[in-house]
């Protein structure tokens, strides 16, 4: 094999290993960046879902829901506003209490206190402290 | 298996392990030339006219460095395949008695010695006793036979490849990399912005929250399935109840 046979083959050799080489580490780095990218995804997925149930935002609109509500069951409902916590005063009757409760507990006001007292047989007193 | 010498009026044949044929001089033409160039591609276009007085059916033309310049050959190629095909050598390495100058003199036969004259081979009609024989000769100090190509590429097309090699490195790279900052920038635009300590930190807010909530509403729904007078639940304290 000649001088120049030998340069260009360890030219050839050189160019592969270079080229392997850093596609090597390239790939390396994508395969780096997309598990990244994925677990990013994740997390904002997960966060947007979570803002969408206790952002402040969704709170006021939550509030909202539960005020609209209680007006349809025709409840007159107390509220005191102590350092940005609210206090819902009203009574309901026992009958509808259960629902008007469920719905309460199935929608997303963050609770800060709950409180239910039995007045009579046919009312009860509740009490619930949302912090918006 | 043998050593052929080949010539005109007759080859003669010598034992030998492996097949060797060595061409005549009166099969070739040769001069030594010392042309203004080392490339040997070169050397063989300018051995071309040089060898201009050789006979008209010595087209085929053999260029070797020695020394300083060129030993160039001109040979009828039809001829000598004939003669090959004759002896039955047609695949053996093949070379020119001129190549092995430095090992002359050697008798041929019993008529016929083998020398140099200028340092150009000849053949001399003579019975000198004591010269070594032909199959004396020394084949591994020449580096090939002329019927025989070396291993190796051609400068351009070597220089072809190494190029298109490059090329075909730096677009595959580049599009590796295009690809990297393409996830980078994807990756980046994700979440307005925030950088993923701060959506760690903003999920980790949301999930105390929403645990919390979950858990005192799971409390408040066994608690009422109870008969009671009253019920306090706070997310802290959990629910206690008369």
């Amino acid at each position: 094999m000649s001088s120049q046979t030998k340069l260009f083959a360890a030219l050839f050799l050189a160019l592969i290993v270079v080229w392997g080489g850093t596609a090597l580490y390239l790939e390396r780095q994508i395969e780096k960046e997309r598990i990244e990218y994925k677990k990013r995804e994740d997390a904002i997925g997960r966060y947007e879902a979570l803002k969408a149930l206790w952002s402040q935002k969704a709170q006021k609109e939550a509030i909202k829901r539960v005020e609209s509500m209680l007006r349809i069951y025709g409840i007159k409902a107390e509220t005191k506003k102590t350092g940005g916590k609210r206090l819902y005063s009203f009574t309901v009757d026992a009958k509808r209490a259960d629902k008007v409760l469920s719905k309460i507990l199935n929608s997303n006001i963050a609770i800060n206190s709950f409180s239910v007292k039995k007045v009579s047989d046919r009312e009860l007193e509740v009490k619930i402290g949302v912090a918006p | 298996m043998a050593l052929y010498y080949i010539r005109e009026n007759g080859t003669v044949v010598k034992n030998r392990e492996e097949d060797i044929a060595v061409l005549s001089p009166s099969l070739y033409w040769f001069a030594h030339a010392d042309f203004p160039t080392s490339s040997l591609a070169k050397a063989r276009r300018l051995a071309d006219s040089f060898l201009s007085s050789r006979p008209s059916s010595y087209t085929a033309i053999y260029v070797e460095k020695r020394g300083d310049g060129f030993d160039c050959y001109a040979y009828d190629k039809e001829r000598i395949s004939e003669l090959l095909k004759e002896c039955g050598c047609s695949d053996a390495p093949l070379y020119f008695l001129q190549q092995f100058a430095e090992q002359l003199p050697l008798r041929i036969d019993d008529n016929l010695v083998a020398q140099t004259l200028n340092g150009v081979a000849i053949e001399v009609a003579q019975s000198q006793d004591g010269l070594p024989s032909l199959d004396s000769l020394d084949f591994g100090s020449l580096a090939k036979p002329i019927n025989k190509r070396s291993v190796g590429i051609s400068k351009i097309a070597s220089i072809s490849l190494l190029v298109l090699l490059l090329f075909a490195a730096a677009g595959d790279l580049a599009l590796r990399y295009q690809t990297l900052e393409a996830i980078k920038e994807k990756s980046a635009s994700l979440g307005g912005g925030k950088s993923m300590y701060e959506i760690k930190a903003l999920l980790k807010n949301y999930k105390k929250v929403d645990i919390e909530q979950r858990r005192l509403r799971n409390t408040i729904k066994k608690a009422l399935g109870k008969k009671m007078k009253m019920l306090e639940c706070t997310p802290k304290k959990g629910c206690s109840y008369e």
